[in-house]
């Protein structure tokens, strides 16, 4: 692990006027698990949406597997390997759960293969193998996550960003949800994550980082940060 | 992952590493059943001519069916891609122009002018892309038709005599001019027929393939489609393309049956009536344009001798559909299908408990109380 997988150095993103991401610097290896823990509307999306060039960072350098991406349009990004897991699942309404998984292999490296693919995420998540001919919003919350973290494995990927994946599910939806990200960290998966607390993270967590008004104030491994009396008190209210 | 509802029953462990490949048939809706009854349908229409002997009548039908190849094009950009072009028939005109001119001056086959005419059609249709690209919703819409109503201006006040301004182009000889009349009508029937099966084929393939799948992407969520490695904008340029062809190609068909072409061919009115066929229809269907275009050229007809009341009863269908109806007639009957289709399934298999797929199924178009 010489190289980090994804590196960000200095990076400020945001939309027009309001800047939401004020020179953070991250590093992820591969095969590890960073979550980035925040409060709402601390820029944990923006931060996703900045790496995956959804939205144009303003300045600083996204580097993918050592490779200035920074600027990229976000085709080009995800075509070079990294995968975007969107908040609130970012299905494609009035298409079926099929198309949904499809649009995952769309890169033209990965549509030779997309019927054996399917194949696989039909065999991991058998909720979404029934849902198959349905269109994406007429799925429950629970069954959406899942199809969109099936269309994140339509693909091969050096690295997956997952944004909330517990947002707006019930808590067995969301046990659920994390055993599938379990399984993909066991199978080596490079994962950056957000979350508004440390709750659901517990068993997938590499490394943590606290993430505040855009910028990380506190890093660490789980363990350590979970057991910090500051951080617990304003990130975990409830434990 | 048992946790989750609507797993009817235990899975199997599945096998690790063995994965099957899923069969991706072209065209996922048609069951055989579907197959004979499109068939049975199309048979039926290319025999109207053998039995019609009202020559209006004829000529109608054959107005209607090149009026459908326009409509199936324009439905593909706007309903397949979601752009919101309102130059189509400003496109479709450049088409009917271009293949005119080429019957006119040149002694090439008339084959080759309607070709040409697509040619036209899509190169008019990327010219007419670029600018849009940055653009999305209502500015789109006043950017094509801002370029529809140029395109008009520049049709009707051509001083080099090359459009015959507001009266259209001479005479020009069409794909059938050795035939009678009669024969000739047939033969365009047959033509605009063949245009229509094999465009409604072709852009249903489409619709299912690895373009089409991009193309409804980035209409869903164009920021997403980007994130899974679709180019939007290279993907609105391509849907201009495909459907510019088309629509050129209805303009080709146009010029050659009516054996000229002038600028009412455009404009507003029959563009609202194109745009209310595709509404009523069921924008971004298959069936859509074809259902709704029969239909109000049905409605059209039989209105013909009360000239104030078309439009004003057109509109009432158009708000009756948008209000009760939202994803047309084509919407409609797939809902019924739908449930006629379970209670079969039910009757079939009474007693064995409902599949994981109906168990749940919850009518298209009902809001979801899941959306986030």
């Amino acid at each position: 692990m010489s190289e980090p997988m994804l590196q960000v150095a200095g990076l400020r993103a945001g939309y027009a006027e309001a800047t939401v991401i004020r020179g953070l610097d991250l590093a992820v290896g591969a095969g590890e698990v960073v979550v980035l823990i925040g409060p709402n509307g601390h820029g944990k999306t923006t931060l996703l949406r900045a790496i995956s060039g959804i939205i144009r960072p303003a300045a600083g350098q996204v580097l993918l597997g050592g490779k200035d991406v920074t600027g990229w349009p976000a085709e080009r990004i995800a075509t070079g390997g990294l995968v975007h897991v969107p908040q609130g699942d970012g299905l494609f309404a009035e298409m079926t759960v099929e198309e949904n998984l499809l649009m995952g292999a769309f890169p033209r490296s990965s549509w030779r293969s997309r019927r054996k693919e399917l194949a696989g995420v039909y065999e991991r998540f058998p909720v979404v193998a029934a849902r198959a001919a349905q269109r994406g919003r007429t799925l429950s919350g629970g069954e959406r996550r899942l199809v969109a973290l099936g269309r994140a494995l339509m693909r091969p990927s050096r690295i997956m960003l997952i944004d909330e994946p517990s947002l707006g599910l019930a808590p067995v939806a969301i046990d659920t949800v994390y055993e599938a990200i379990a399984e993909l960290k066991a199978s080596g998966a490079t994962i950056v994550l957000v979350e508004e607390n440390f709750t659901h993270i517990g068993g997938i967590a590499d490394a943590v980082h606290v993430l505040e008004t855009g910028t990380i104030v506190a890093s660490g491994p789980y363990a350590e940060l979970a057991s910090d009396p500051a951080i617990v008190q304003t990130y975990l209210g409830s434990l | 992952m048992s946790a989750l509802p609507n797993k009817a029953e235990p899975t199997p462990a599945p096998p690790a590493v063995m994965r099957s490949a899923v069969t991706l048939p072209a065209f996922p809706d048609m069951t055989p059943a579907r197959w004979t009854v499109t068939s049975a349908l199309v048979a039926l229409a290319a025999g109207i001519p053998l039995v019609m002997t009202n020559q209006y009548a004829l000529s109608v039908m054959v107005t209607t069916l090149i009026l459908l190849v326009l409509n199936i094009s324009w439905n593909f950009v706007l309903g397949v891609a979601g752009v919101w072009n309102f130059g189509q028939l400003a496109i479709y005109a450049l088409g009917g122009y271009g293949a005119g001119i080429i019957m006119l001056h040149t002694t090439v086959s008339p084959w080759l002018a309607v070709l040409a005419g697509g040619v036209v059609g899509t190169l008019a249709a990327v010219l007419l892309a670029f600018p849009t690209l940055r653009l999305y919703g209502i500015y789109t819409s006043l950017l094509t038709f801002a370029f529809a109503v140029v395109i008009q201006y520049v049709i009707v006040n051509d001083g080099s005599g090359l459009t015959g301004g507001t009266f259209g182009l001479p005479i020009v000889k069409g794909l059938y001019s050795s035939l009678s009349l009669a024969a000739s009508a047939r033969a365009y029937y047959w033509t605009a027929l063949a245009v229509v099966v094999a465009s409604t084929i072709v852009l249903a393939a489409v619709g299912h393939s690895r373009l089409g799948i991009a193309l409804r992407g980035v209409r869903d969520a164009p920021a997403y489609a980007a994130a899974r490695g679709v180019s939007p904008m290279r993907y609105r340029v391509i849907a201009f393309a495909v459907s510019g062809f088309l629509a050129g190609i209805a303009g080709g068909l146009y010029v050659s049956y009516n054996q000229s072409i002038s600028p009412s061919a455009m404009g507003l009115t029959p563009m609202s009536i194109d745009v209310t066929m595709l509404v009523i229809g069921g924008l971004g269907t298959a069936t859509g344009p074809i259902i709704g275009t029969i239909l109000l050229a049905i409605v059209q007809t039989s209105l013909v001798s009360h000239p104030g009341a078309e439009l004003t009863i057109l509109g009432i269908f158009l708000l009756v559909v948008v209000v009760f109806v939202p994803d047309g007639l084509a919407g409609l009957a797939a809902r019924y299908w739908r449930r006629i289709s379970a209670w079969a399934a039910e009757d079939d298999q009474s007693g064995e408990a409902a599949g994981p797929g109906e168990a749940a199924e919850i009518p298209e178009g009902s809001p979801d109380p899941n959306v986030a």
